[in-house]
């Protein structure tokens, strides 16, 4: 019998060897890459890759019209056309707000019409198309319901709702507030071209809403803790990415009661379309149309101080046009 | 007993010796893990209701573009399912979110609500049961008091808009309807403007003054402004720092129109005459370091002081414990008559 249980005992060695077999899986595990390969450029911890295309420094265009896809396209078309931006094979991330489960003509979110024009001449352009956001509520229901997922879709795009999995952290060189703070990084992988798209509105806290709010949505963490000091963060956003275009939909502006609205009596038909690669000169003409001066909005001179753009959008010398 | 030499637990023990430190392995990789991945604060809300019972209310037709998932129902007087209108079927499950939580929901709004009192707030989408896409949001916000309710309500009153009949205090736009009752303001936002719509966001309202009792009480401080050319609907109230004076909270405002002319009026109740008095001085003072100067003229009021800036006119006074005036006349007879009748309304309601 002794015999026997020798037979099916465990040796000392072959314990070890088994934790060790158990210890190495476990560390595997954590080890593991839940990101995938980094896009071209991009430096993990310190800050964002430049998605900017130097050859289209300071250009802009405001268009007006109540159609966006004519006021988008004509727009586009003169600061260059889309193929000054985006190139064949080029991975391009639609940065959306998408940060309410609102319908579309509440205009609290990227209208779906523009995300389809835009993902539409990207593709034309050669490129593939992803559209992310990461809202305010659940995120599923925002891209249902504000139309933003059916549009993408139906315009050849993928869709990247925000999982944990996709934040990492990083370090806005020079920043006060977005230290060590986790990005959306699972929708930046890969992608060497972005484009915000935003929606015109006021903001109860911080007074407008526009395209440089908009990278707010790439945020995760406590971010509403971010709200203590609005103007700093809206700055530091202005820092952490460098886009390719930013186009602000000013058709109807959301002229109070925002960021959420709720009311189409909060909305007004202001007919314009600002497209730029100067974020902080798109978001200074923006303000105007809410009836305000850029000097209202602290951040726009933060951003400007830091050298992200200029308040000054005439000293561009801004295209202008009417597509009717 | 000696334990024989080279004794061995046996096989079985070996295994199950194995088979709980594998276990244990998993465990802490999984512990390690959690804590190395970002948890999205999404799924941080704060949770203010506690749900009781079983919900059997019906979900929204499958045509819905998001349908709601069988859950519990909410125990809170208040909660949207409460009052959700006949014809109409739950779309998405009730949402509740505390001070900690309302950005979640509402973004930068979130400030408005925070600094008038908020306590909680819950909503629910509701759809036709017939026809998914015909929906509706509503939210009703729990302000702690029914001033800190018509804070929220009048701060955000949309221009040019019809009071809606469904309470003494609510609106309609041509998309939503909006009211103050008791302690809550409540917001009932259709998804597109239809008839069907409308009509159930009416029911829902209807329902709601009905089934929360005592909240038809008035609000002492909107019966104190004389209603000679006061503009509709223009009564407002600001819990702090009014016109930007420190410490000037609680503060009523109202449009009145004299000869075609916008003047602002002003009513704050305060803890004591000697607050009120003493603020009253500190709302002449602050405008002096800006140019304001004191008219000389003969008081509208008893004890009022009058300023002119910029060639806009102010009038304040007191009267016991209540602080009221004239913020903004474009000349000294408007804010006269306003304030002259401001005066009188208080001498007689004995406030």
């Amino acid at each position: 019998m002794n015999g026997d249980k020798r037979t099916g005992s465990l040796s000392r060695r072959d314990f070890l060897a088994g934790a060790a077999a158990a210890a190495a899986c476990a560390g595997a595990y954590l080890l593991r890459d839940t990101v995938g390969p980094k896009g071209p450029g991009q430096q993990g911890s310190a800050g964002l890759p430049d998605f900017s295309v130097p050859a289209t420094a300071g250009r802009m265009s405001i268009v007006t019209g109540a159609d966006r896809a004519k006021t988008v396209r004509r727009a586009i078309e003169a600061v260059g056309g889309i193929a000054a931006f985006v190139k064949p094979l080029d991975r391009v991330l639609l940065k959306v707000n998408a940060a309410f489960a609102t319908p579309a003509a509440l205009s609290a979110t990227t209208h779906p019409q523009l995300v389809a024009e835009l993902a539409g001449l990207c593709r034309s352009a050669g490129a593939s198309v992803l559209v992310s956001d990461n809202p305010i509520n659940d995120p599923a229901s925002c891209f249902t319901l504000s139309g933003i997922d059916s549009a993408a879709r139906s315009a050849g795009a993928k869709v990247l709702l925000p999982s944990d999995d996709q934040f990492h952290p990083i370090t806005v060189p020079g920043a006060k507030l977005l230290r060590n703070w986790p990005v959306l990084q699972g929708a930046l992988a890969r992608i060497n071209k972005v484009i915000g798209i935003a929606p015109l509105k006021h903001h109860q806290h911080a007074g407008a809403s526009m395209t440089l709010k908009n990278w707010y949505g790439l945020l995760g963490g406590r971010r509403n803790t971010l709200h203590q000091d609005i103007n700093t963060t809206i700055a530091e956003l202005a820092m952490m990415v460098h886009p390719t275009l930013v186009i602000l939909d000013a058709t109807t502006a959301m002229m109070r009661n925002g960021p959420t609205g709720g009311s189409l009596d909060d909305l007004a038909p202001t007919h314009t379309m600002i497209v730029g690669t100067d974020p902080v000169a798109v978001d200074a003409f923006g303000s105007t149309l809410l009836g305000r001066r850029p000097g209202d909005l602290p951040y726009l001179a933060m951003a400007e101080a830091a050298g992200c753009g200029t308040t000054n959008y005439e000293s561009l010398k801004p295209v202008r046009a009417e597509a009717s | 007993m000696a334990r024989p030499e080279g004794s061995r637990g046996g096989v079985s023990q070996t295994l199950i010796g194995v088979f709980i430190l594998l276990i244990l392995a998993g465990i802490t990789a999984t512990i390690l893990h959690r804590q190395l991945v970002y948890v999205s604060p999404r799924y941080a809300q704060t949770e203010v209701g506690k749900s009781s019972g079983t919900g059997n209310a019906p979900t929204a037709n499958c045509n819905s573009p998001i349908a709601a998932k069988p859950r519990q129902a909410e125990s809170s007087p208040a909660a949207p399912l409460l009052f959700m209108p006949p014809g109409m079927a739950e779309m998405t499950p009730p949402e509740s979110f505390g001070p900690d939580g309302l950005s979640d929901k509402i973004d930068g709004r979130a400030e408005l609500y925070l600094s008038a009192g908020f306590v909680a707030m819950r909503c629910q989408r509701f759809a036709d049961a017939q026809d998914g896409n015909q929906w509706m949001e509503t939210f009703v916000y729990d302000m702690g008091t029914p001033d800190n309710a018509y804070s929220v309500f009048s701060q955000q009153r949309r221009p040019d808009v019809k009071d809606s009949d469904v309470a003494a205090k609510a609106y309609m736009t041509q998309n939503s309807l909006h009211l103050a009752h008791g302690r809550y303001y409540v917001e009932i936002v259709q998804a597109a403007p239809t008839p069907r719509m409308a009509e159930a966001a009416v029911a829902f309202a209807r329902k709601f003054v009905a089934g929360i009792t005592g909240g038809g009480k008035k609000l002492a401080e909107l019966e104190l402004f004389p209603p000679d050319n006061l503009r509709a609907g223009s009564i407002s109230r600001a819990t702090e720092d009014q016109f930007g004076i420190e410490g000037l909270d609680n503060v009523y405002t109202a449009i009145y129109v004299v000869d075609g002319k916008t003047v602002t009026a002003f009513l704050s109740r305060r803890k004591s005459s000697q607050e009120a008095d003493s603020l009253a001085k500190a709302y002449a003072d602050f405008f002096l370091p800006f140019g304001a100067k004191v008219i000389n003229t003969d008081s509208p009021v008893g004890g009022a002081k009058t300023l002119e800036i910029d060639g806009v006119f102010k009038c304040v006074f007191t009267r016991g414990s209540l602080l009221a005036g004239v913020h903004e006349a474009p000349d000294a007879a408007s804010a006269r008559a306003v304030a002259e009748k401001m005066g009188r309304k208080l001498t007689e309601t004995g406030d």
